[in-house]
């Protein structure tokens, strides 16, 4: 089931992976590693699974 | 962290007459553009402090420095692009909107066509990020975006009208 959506430019993932920061969440998601969320852009969105929240608070994404 | 933005020097292309490419249509959801933005703010501090500038990020719209030797459809990145709009550098000058020439990597790879890649800058601005942002509930946070939706918006308006990709260059849906 997907968590939430995730707003990204789908020119930043490359060979199935993305990072992008807490900041482009709403704020209430509680996501931890192995959720499955929807990377989203102008209406189309891709599933990903979400790998690590690093320290400096980036999510690190993989398309499934 | 393994988003890593760096600024080019000095980009010989950055000439009145330079085409620019947005892809996407991403004012298709300008909430959702102004999302994505924030979540690449802090990779640009390094680009900030290249630049002079003090604040822990900013907030920019990715573009693409037409190649004049290369298709538009050479920068559409997949088939759920269908749409581009572009401006001329003279254009986004003329209206205050800084241009960065960036060069883009995730995971150590360049994004493919990075050395045509750019950033308009939408905001440096530090009064609200990115602390404040990361502590406002979710209401709040909508407020804050909804703040700085105007600034994108204007820079949005240098851009022409949306075209297809694969329509003849100059031909708009």
């Amino acid at each position: 089931m997907l968590k939430t959506e995730i707003a990204v430019e789908f020119d930043m993932i490359v060979n199935g992976r993305t990072v992008v920061h807490q900041l482009a969440l709403d704020g209430d998601e509680n996501l931890e590693p192995g959720d499955l969320v929807a990377l989203v852009s102008d209406g189309i969105s891709l599933v990903a699974v979400l790998t690590e929240i690093d320290d400096a608070g980036y999510l690190h994404l993989a398309l499934r | 962290m393994s988003f890593v933005v760096t600024l080019r020097d000095a980009d010989a292309r950055l000439a009145d007459d330079q085409q620019i490419v947005l892809r996407l249509g991403t004012d298709a959801d300008v909430d959702q553009t102004i999302k994505a933005s924030l979540g690449h703010f802090l990779a640009y501090r390094p680009v900030v402090v290249a630049s002079g500038l003090d604040a822990p990020g900013a907030l920019t719209l990715s573009v693409y420095l037409r190649n004049p030797g290369r298709p538009v459809v050479a920068y559409r990145a997949g088939p759920f692009q269908r749409w581009y709009r572009t401006t001329t550098v003279g254009h986004v000058i003329d209206a205050g909107v800084t241009i960065w020439p960036t060069d883009v990597s995730v995971e150590g790879e360049p994004l493919p066509l990075s050395s045509d890649h750019a950033d308009l800058v939408v905001s440096a601005r530090s009064d609200v990020l990115p602390d404040a942002y990361l502590a406002a509930t979710k209401s709040e946070r909508r407020r804050m975006r909804d703040n700085l939706r105007p600034e994108f918006e204007a820079v949005l308006a240098l851009f022409d009208a949306p075209i297809a990709f694969g329509l003849p260059d100059g031909a708009q849906a």
